[in-house]
């Protein structure tokens, strides 16, 4: 299972309790970790059944544990790649880990590094030719200005060693915080003052405005109706642009749409890009690009029969329904 | 290459942590006064207000699109908000006016255009008893509408002296027409008619809705929105969204306010807001529920029979509804991963039936219990049984539990009484049919027989 295989690239035998322990708690909670995956995703997209696979639970896990560990490095300064066996053991069992915002945040980073390689995997616009690239001479200081950070954000992305968390979005970066916080304290039997400034340090540093998503999103509000740039066509664009682009004219979640992107079928995908308006050709390519050989017959029949006589209206009432239904989900925890 | 009008000076404001507005830049202060704000009151821009709150609530620094609306346009901004101690500091790098916004679901658009689609044709809108509502759009050539309006009772069946046996079988059961011949009684004209049910939320007639054009015009369809995809089916893919959206805002709201997520209320009224989103999430799930059926009793509904293996479906509908269970402490058995009873039938109404059945076994069963998903082969048929530990239902109750609308006396569970009716209209659409009886123990045991995959 996924989280079985979580603390691997240590030597197990030679680990003493410290791995040991690890292992257990993480066998323990995989299945949960499953169940809530499988829930939802099942809300991502209700009408389907699909359950994610094996290699999405192992990189949820792996994700998972980077973050933790990125915080608690953070707030007691000392460097580790893995979130120690009893920090990790609490928070598990309060059950914060398997928050379905948080699997979903996670989700939507996994399927961003899967659709990001697959542009890089394309070639014809490497990194340095795309867009926000472009845009870093920007006769608008504040064009130029959001393109850097969008680089530098994108560039720290990448790294990721020790900045898994600079992503969350700052409520849930808050309640990981003091949720790590309170572990901390548990697992020591006394509050430390010295982890909570740091905590509070950390929170009042954190720029929302510096994280991907939030600079990229900008970038796109800044060129505004401005037509020489096409954010529509993910290669030139690069996909942070590509996504913020689609959400802010579906005045959908950015992250919704990364994972309804990275669903087994192309037809969710599809659906977002009839309902931003754009034509088979322009639509047939971008998915393509995404998914190459795992286009089925199904997927070809989609757009060959059914795309064009799907009205924008109609495909942006589907979008607006799957997202409706996933705001409900991680509100009320139910299935509406 | 100047591509948007950038403000030369970010907009400020102060708001305090409580949401008071402590002081502002002309243009936001302007906007809050259109808002129906005061000087010196809470900020009366919700977007920006919230954000300014959860900016301090956080103590963290915030950057985010905001789109309000004033009297006359949308306005689209770029705000950063950081918190200082007590104040949070709002500053408005961009504002633009926007295109007012069409928004999916938004009623209002879908009726103008509802209108428009009228206006283009000469249509009568009938009540549930063929009473005439309203006329309008440019009547046929000859044809005096007015006598029509001075008619009282149900007149349908006077206007047409050919075709009226058919709209009116359509009408009775629901149906549309399409592009049907007909003449009028009054002109003698040759007409083409379409029409359309109009349905109520339970699913009942309303009225129908009835175009009539020349031969020879073509007729216009009413209403074009969602044409394709929706078309014929009206309360799942037209008016279920609708319902929907403001039924979810109004569980985003209770929870809301039943959380005290923006401050601390009365400890009734918490139970009241919790009781106002528990009822909202019941009418969802009911309009869910709506769609369902309005699709099963088509005439035209159909399945897509597939080869599954009942064991799969089983172990994943088990694995949907774990979480549920495991808050009831109730454990659900699955057949073991070996399992090898293979059926033809549409793999998500199978898994809909049993997410159905389990669902009402998780409801029904007593916390810490055992809910037990068995497969088996007999002659022809596949067979999937979801078997509870709960009460059980009395023979009699054994057909009767399967009706439309029945809840065999039980209120406030959150049950619409149409699922297991769907699930078995689904059974049988697949050939195959659900049944209950007994289970050992005493518990309720559904069976769901399906056609069994030859070899």
């Amino acid at each position: 299972m996924a989280l079985a295989s979580f603390g691997m690239g240590r030597d197990v035998a030679d680990s003493g309790g410290q791995n040991d322990g690890l292992l257990k708690v993480a066998a323990f909670h995989a299945r949960d970790l499953q169940a809530a995956c499988v829930d939802v995703s099942a809300m991502i997209f209700p009408t389907a059944a699909d359950p994610p696979s094996e290699a999405t639970i192992a990189a949820v896990s792996a994700k998972l544990a980077a973050l933790v560990s990125s915080i608690e490095v953070r707030l007691t300064g000392e460097k580790n790649d893995q979130p120690s066996a009893a920090i990790w053991q609490l928070m598990a069992r309060s059950g914060f880990l398997r928050e379905p915002e948080l699997i979903e945040f996670l989700l939507a980073r996994i399927a961003a590094d899967r659709l990001d390689a697959s542009i890089d995997a394309d070639g014809e616009f490497p990194p340095t030719q795309q867009l926000p690239a472009r845009l870093l001479d920007h006769e608008d200081a504040r064009i130029a200005d959001a393109a850097q950070t969008l680089l530098a954000a994108d560039s720290l992305h990448r790294r990721s060693v020790g900045f898994a968390y600079q992503e969350l979005r700052p409520e849930l970066l808050h309640q990981l915080v003091w949720r790590t916080v309170a572990a901390m304290e548990v697992a020591r039997g006394s509050k430390s003052t010295a982890e909570m400034d740091a905590a509070r340090q950390m929170l009042a540093q954190h720029d929302e405005g510096r994280t991907v998503q939030n600079a990229a999103a900008k970038l796109v509000h800044f060129l505004g109706s401005d037509q020489s740039f096409d954010l529509f066509d993910p290669k030139p664009a690069g996909l942070h642009l590509f996504i913020a682009a689609i959400s802010a004219r579906i005045e959908i979640d950015a992250d919704h749409i990364l994972r309804l992107f990275d669903t087994s079928s192309a037809a969710p995908g599809a659906m977002i890009l009839r309902a931003c308006g754009l034509g088979k050709e322009a639509a047939l390519s971008i998915i393509y690009l995404f998914r190459g050989f795992q286009l089925t017959p199904r997927d070809i029949q989609l757009f060959e029969r059914d795309y064009d006589s799907i009205p924008p209206e109609t495909a942006r009432n589907e979008i607006s329904n799957w997202a409706l239904m996933r705001a409900q989900f991680l509100l009320s925890g139910e299935n509406p | 290459m100047s591509v948007h009008p950038v403000l030369a000076q970010p907009i400020k404001a102060e708001v305090a942590a409580n949401g008071q507005l402590l002081r502002a830049d002309l243009p936001l202060l302007r906007l809050h006064l259109q808002a129906g704000g005061r000087e010196g009151g809470y900020l009366a821009i919700p977007q920006l207000a919230a954000l300014a709150v959860l900016s301090n609530r956080l103590q963290m620094r915030l950057s985010r699109v905001v789109r309000v609306a004033d009297d006359q346009d949308d306005i689209e901004m770029w705000v950063e908000a950081s918190a200082d101690g007590s104040v949070t500091k709002l500053a408005v790098l961009s504002w633009r006016n926007i295109e007012p916004r069409i928004l999916p679901g938004d009623e209002d658009a879908e009726r103008d255009r509802h209108f428009d689609a009228l206006d283009a044709t000469f249509t009568l809108l009938f009540d549930g008893k063929c009473r005439l509502v309203r006329v309008s759009g440019p009547a046929p050539e000859g044809f005096d509408w007015h006598q029509i309006g001075q008619m009282a009772g149900p007149v349908m069946h006077s206007l047409l002296s050919e075709g009226g046996d058919i709209v009116a079988d359509a009408v009775s059961d629901g149906k549309s027409v399409d592009s049907l011949p007909a003449r009028l009684h009054q002109s003698a004209q040759e007409v083409f008619l379409t029409g359309r049910a109009q349905f109520d939320v339970t699913g009942g007639i309303a009225g129908y809705l009835l175009s009539i054009a020349r031969a020879g015009i073509a007729i216009q369809e009413t209403p074009p929105a969602s044409e394709g995809l929706s078309r014929g089916i009206l309360f799942g893919r037209q008016l279920a969204p609708a319902l929907r959206q403001p039924l979810g805002r109004i569980i985003a709201n209770a929870e809301t306010m039943g959380n005290a997520l923006q401050g601390p209320i009365r400890e009734n009224y918490s139970v009241y807001a919790k009781d106002i989103a528990n009822a909202a999430r019941h009418l969802v799930a009911l309009v869910d529920d709506l769609g369902d059926l309005e699709a099963v009793e088509r005439p035209d509904f159909s399945v897509a029979p597939d080869r599954i293996e009942l064991g799969d479906v089983a172990r994943r509908a088990a694995g949907l509804l774990a979480l549920k269970a495991a808050d009831h402490s109730i454990r659900i058995i699955t057949p073991p991963e070996d399992s090898n009873v293979p059926a033809i039938a549409e793999f998500r109404r199978v898994l809909q039936i049993l997410i159905n059945l389990v669902t009402n076994a998780i409801r029904y069963s007593p916390d810490g219990t055992e809910i037990r998903i068995d497969v088996a082969s007999k002659d022809e048929f596949a067979e999937i049984s979801v078997s509870d530990q709960g009460q059980g239902l009395p023979i009699e109750d054994w057909d009767r539990v399967f009706d439309k609308f029945e809840r065999l006396g039980r209120t406030g569970d959150g049950g619409s009484g149409l699922g297991l009716y769907i699930s078995r209209r689904l059974a049988r659409a697949m050939k195959g049919d659900l049944v209950v009886g007994q289970a050992e123990g005493g518990g309720a045991k559904f069976t769901l027989t399906l056609p069994r995959q030859a070899g």
